[in-house]
């Protein structure tokens, strides 16, 4: 839609008013001109007839008499006349008596009466010459038209120019008149409006008259009045808005600044509790004090678990989560979040299994502890919300860029389920999927939520696929960086040494599918060659056609829990029966069962591992099981464990470390952990006294606390490189409160070599601890 | 066609009448100098004359009409029928021509035998007498 231009309002009126002003100039003309025409001739005639009619009453006597000369010179007089062309008089006979310009005469007939022609531009008059009755002659009068034609001319010309001039003034006139009313003022409306359109008030238009336009223009004003109240109240609408969203922001943002900060404040008494009610339990307990300290474990854990997930919360939403970026094996991480699962599922009666994908790479960088976090959390709902049958969680190769790895994390299960309904609140925070689920499963209802945050903040989507009464699959893909070098603790758990396994015959028998599907996946990855079995009836016919057809099994992998004939039973079967001496027998074991080495041993089982199983551990477990490698007890303890990491770092002694942390329960904690580990130590208060202690003595590392009063761990640490010039270098290993945004940097620009966080998990500290002592043990002690 | 004929015939009658020097009914005659080339003239052409409408005669001479002074008898029926007018009327006639055209009405003489005498003696002259004064002194024209 385009706007019409005023000027197009003047064209139009300009042709407008032209047309009319032409129009009627012109029909006036028209009209006019024929009146002035037959008026002229009329004249004419009155003229000619007039004197045709006074000539013919002195003609009388003349003719009568024959007087020529008397008759001629009345000719003259008419001569006169300045439209004169000819003239004649005649007697009754017709026969000219005199005559003026003869050869003009043009032949005629006459009458009695006058009578005009018109011939040739000449006006032709014949009259009779009637007297007392008599008719004595006729009088011919011819006058020539040529000069009322000239004069008619005149008069058009005149007329047309008038006319013209006329139409002309009247034109401007009214142009000037439209002008002056309607385009100025019209004109001075649209710019003001153009203003407005555009956004600024224009000032008040001048109202100069009182009609339609100067109305016009008024209630233009008085609009703009109008707008611009709206404008303020708007305005000031808008200001309030920004104020107060600027503080409820403000507001949000300071709560999640004081909770982020509070990190610190609320994991320390945290990680005493838990440390403590640990050691508590390390010790001789009656039956009771075991009972009682494992609730307070429990509740303990519990509440540090909502804390956690409080604090990530409040964290992700302060903007101040960071991911860390280390290279790391998946797949343990996998195991091991699915290994602190599994004896919660077991106990249901569930079965819980692992399926790694072939593809899935030893080595990527990324957050391990972040893609843990969510799976233990997607895995424990899964567990929380099945009753009955299985839970398996996978992880598959999705995609390969030259720098990047795409995974993709599932956790199918066959539990209660999620209506459609549910599924709407499932990501939102602080909502269970309905009411009765708090009441019934507890939790937070922030898990899913964080879950869903951490995978998407990892550039990845958490996607949902459920039936209710049938099951549920949570699934996920993160692209990880590639990594560099494969990380020192993996191990190659594809590739079995020098295809020892290749062509080995296997039966697999678990009632389970999932299972029965990953084992026989594993193992054909292998080479070997495998049958399934759903229970100890099928296995026992296929193991005995086997031993029958001359081509027995080599292996039999059993599930321990299985209906009806369980696998121990279906072991004692075996071993019972001669044909099948031979085969090599793997139990496969709840964690929670209790089950014993005697009892293994009963059974005729020489090897066993825990559900779910691991692909490396199965591996190891067959190799062994065909005298390839040695036989290493599955079951260790984390003392164990570093007893041996002990003699493995070579120092021939007891390594000593420094503690340096403000909180005394926390440092007890420490010293004791320490002990247990198969370590010495000694802890001070802060840095400064750190500083002291360590002119007085020397230490393989020390465990740096960052929040300390006086000197804080960076201060501290910087001071202990700038002591130590480069001549050694002794591992400092920080303990933080929280993984906030820079942190690591800071510890590591400090002059820390490693991180642990707060509360310090036993088993982390043990890794870190062994890690450091192994690079420590290169350098001697001064 | 019989109508014109008995016409003439009248006025062949009344001619005869004239020529004889008496104008049997007719109380006065037209007369004119010897010279006169007319015979006759008709009443239109006679009133033209005694209005003094035409001033010469076809062959150039001047016209000049002959009045009597005084009102007889003679002079009222020729006005009458001649002029087809009253005395009166005549008169008025006059002033009005004189006003206008500075006209003269016709001369006018003592008596009947004054007329006689200044037609007989004028070529161009015209008048009217008594019919039975006329004599050899002058011509008479029949009135048509």
């Amino acid at each position: 839609m385009s706007r019409p231009r005023l000027s197009s309002i003047r064209a139009k009126f300009l042709i407008g008013s032209s047309v009319a002003l032409l129009g009627s100039g012109a029909i006036s003309y028209v009209l006019v001109a024929r009146a002035v025409k037959s008026q002229s001739f009329a004249n004419m005639e009155a003229i000619a007839g007039g004197l045709a009619r006074n000539i013919a009453l002195q003609a009388a006597p003349l003719i009568a008499f024959e007087s020529r000369n008397e008759l001629k010179k009345t000719l003259d007089l008419v001569r006169a006349n300045p439209d004169f062309a000819y003239a004649s008089i005649t007697d009754q006979d017709h026969v000219t008596l005199e005559a003026i310009n003869a050869n003009l005469i043009p032949p005629h007939v006459c009458t009695q009466q006058t009578g005009v022609d018109f011939a040739g531009g000449t006006m032709h008059i014949a009259t009779p010459v009637i007297d007392n009755g008599k008719t004595w002659g006729y009088f011919h009068l011819g006058l020539s038209l040529a000069r009322m034609q000239r004069d008619l001319r005149d008069l058009q010309l005149f007329a047309l120019v008038a006319i013209l001039a006329l139409g002309a003034a009247g034109l401007l006139f009214l142009w000037w008149l439209l002008e002056f009313t309607i385009s100025r003022p019209l004109a001075h409306l649209r710019t003001a409006s153009q203003e407005l359109a555009a956004g600024s008030f224009p000032a008040p238009l001048l109202v100069t008259s009182s009609d339609e336009i100067g109305d016009l223009a008024g209630q233009f004003n008085r609009m703009v009045v109008e707008l611009e109240g709206v404008a303020t109240v708007k305005q000031q609408l808008l200001e309030k808005m920004e104020e107060s969203t600027a503080n409820a922001l403000a507001a949000s943002r300071m709560k999640s600044e004081f909770l982020a900060n509070m990190s610190h404040e609320i994991r320390t008494p945290m990680n005493g509790v838990l440390g403590m009610t640990g050691l508590l339990l390390d010790t001789k307990l009656s039956e009771e004090q075991r009972d009682f300290a494992e609730t307070v474990r429990y509740s303990a854990e519990s509440l540090l678990s909502i804390i956690n997930d409080i604090l990530d919360f409040s964290k992700i939403e302060a903007g101040k989560l960071a991911f860390d970026s280390v290279d790391f094996d998946v797949i343990p991480v996998l195991e091991g979040a699915v290994e602190l699962l599994a004896d919660r599922a077991q106990a249901k009666g569930l079965e819980i299994a692992v399926l790694i994908g072939d593809e899935v790479p030893p080595a990527l960088r990324g957050d391990a502890g972040r893609i843990r976090q969510v799976l233990v959390n997607i895995v424990g709902n899964a567990v929380k919300f099945t009753e009955s049958g299985e839970v398996v969680v996978s992880v598959v190769k999705e995609g390969e860029s030259t720098s990047h790895v795409g995974l993709r994390f599932a956790v199918r299960d066959t539990g209660i389920g999620i209506t459609p309904e549910a599924r709407k609140h499932l990501f939102v925070p602080f909502t269970q999927a309905d009411g009765s689920v708090t009441r019934k499963y507890g939790g937070t209802g922030l898990g899913l939520a964080i879950s869903k945050q951490l995978v998407e903040m990892m550039g990845g989507k958490l996607t949902i696929e459920s039936e209710p009464g049938v099951g549920s699959t949570f699934a996920f893909t993160v692209w990880l960086h590639k990594a560099e070098a494969p990380p020192v603790s993996s191990v190659p758990a594809t590739a079995p040494p020098a295809a020892t396994l290749d062509g080995l015959s296997v039966l697999i028998v678990d009632d389970n599918t999932t299972n029965r599907q990953i084992i026989r996946h594993y193992v054909e990855s292998w080479g070997m060659r495998s049958t399934e079995a759903s229970d100890g009836v099928e296995a026992l016919a296929f193991l005995h056609e086997a031993a029958l057809l001359a081509t027995p099994f080599d292996l039999a992998i059993l599930d321990a829990q299985m209906p009806r004939v369980d696998g121990f039973t279906l072991a004692r079967k075996i071993r019972s029966s001669e044909s099948l001496a031979e085969v090599r027998l793997v139990m496969l074991s709840a964690i929670s069962s209790r089950a014993t080495l005697a009892d293994l041993n009963e059974a005729g089982i020489s090897q066993f591992l825990n559900k779910p199983v691991r692909k490396r551990q199965l591996l190891e477990c067959l190799l062994r099981l065909l005298g390839v490698e040695e036989m290493v007890p599955e079951h260790g303890d984390a003392v164990s464990r570093h007893l041996e990491a002990r003699a493995r770092i070579g120092l021939g002694r007891v390594p000593r470390v420094l503690v340096v942390e403000d909180n005394m329960v926390n440092q007890k904690l420490a010293l004791l952990l320490l002990r247990k580990l198969g370590y010495t130590g000694e802890a001070v208060s802060n840095g400064k006294d750190a500083l002291d202690i360590m002119e007085r003595s020397a230490y393989d590392m020390i465990l740096m606390d960052c929040q300390m009063p006086e000197m804080d761990g960076y201060e501290a640490t910087k001071e202990i490189r700038r002591l130590e010039n480069g001549a050694r270098h002794i591992p400092i290993i920080a303990m933080t409160a929280s993984a906030m945004e820079g942190d690591a940097e800071k510890c590591l620009a400090a002059g820390m070599d490693d991180y642990i966080a707060k509360p310090v998990d036993t088993r982390t500290l043990a890794a870190t601890l062994e890690r450091w002592a192994i690079s420590a043990a290169a350098l001697p002690l001064e | 066609m019989n109508r014109r004929i008995l016409a003439i015939c009248i006025q062949g009658g009344l001619l005869l009448a004239s020529a004889g020097g008496q104008q049997s009914g007719a109380p006065f005659a037209i007369i004119v100098n010897k010279v006169n080339r007319y015979d006759s003239l008709n009443r239109a052409k006679l009133g033209y004359i005694f209005l003094g409408k035409i001033s010469r005669w076809p062959w150039g001479a001047e016209v000049v009409p002959v009045d009597v002074r005084g009102n007889p008898p003679a002079r009222a029926v020729f006005v009458k029928s001649i002029l087809k007018t009253t005395v009166e009327d005549l008169n008025a006639y006059w002033i009005d021509q004189k006003m206008t055209r500075n006209a003269d009405p016709p001369m006018r003489v003592a008596d009947w035998a004054a007329v006689k005498h200044m037609v007989a003696a004028k070529p161009g002259a015209v008048g009217f007498i008594p019919a039975d004064m006329v004599d050899g002194t002058v011509k008479v024209l029949a009135v048509e």
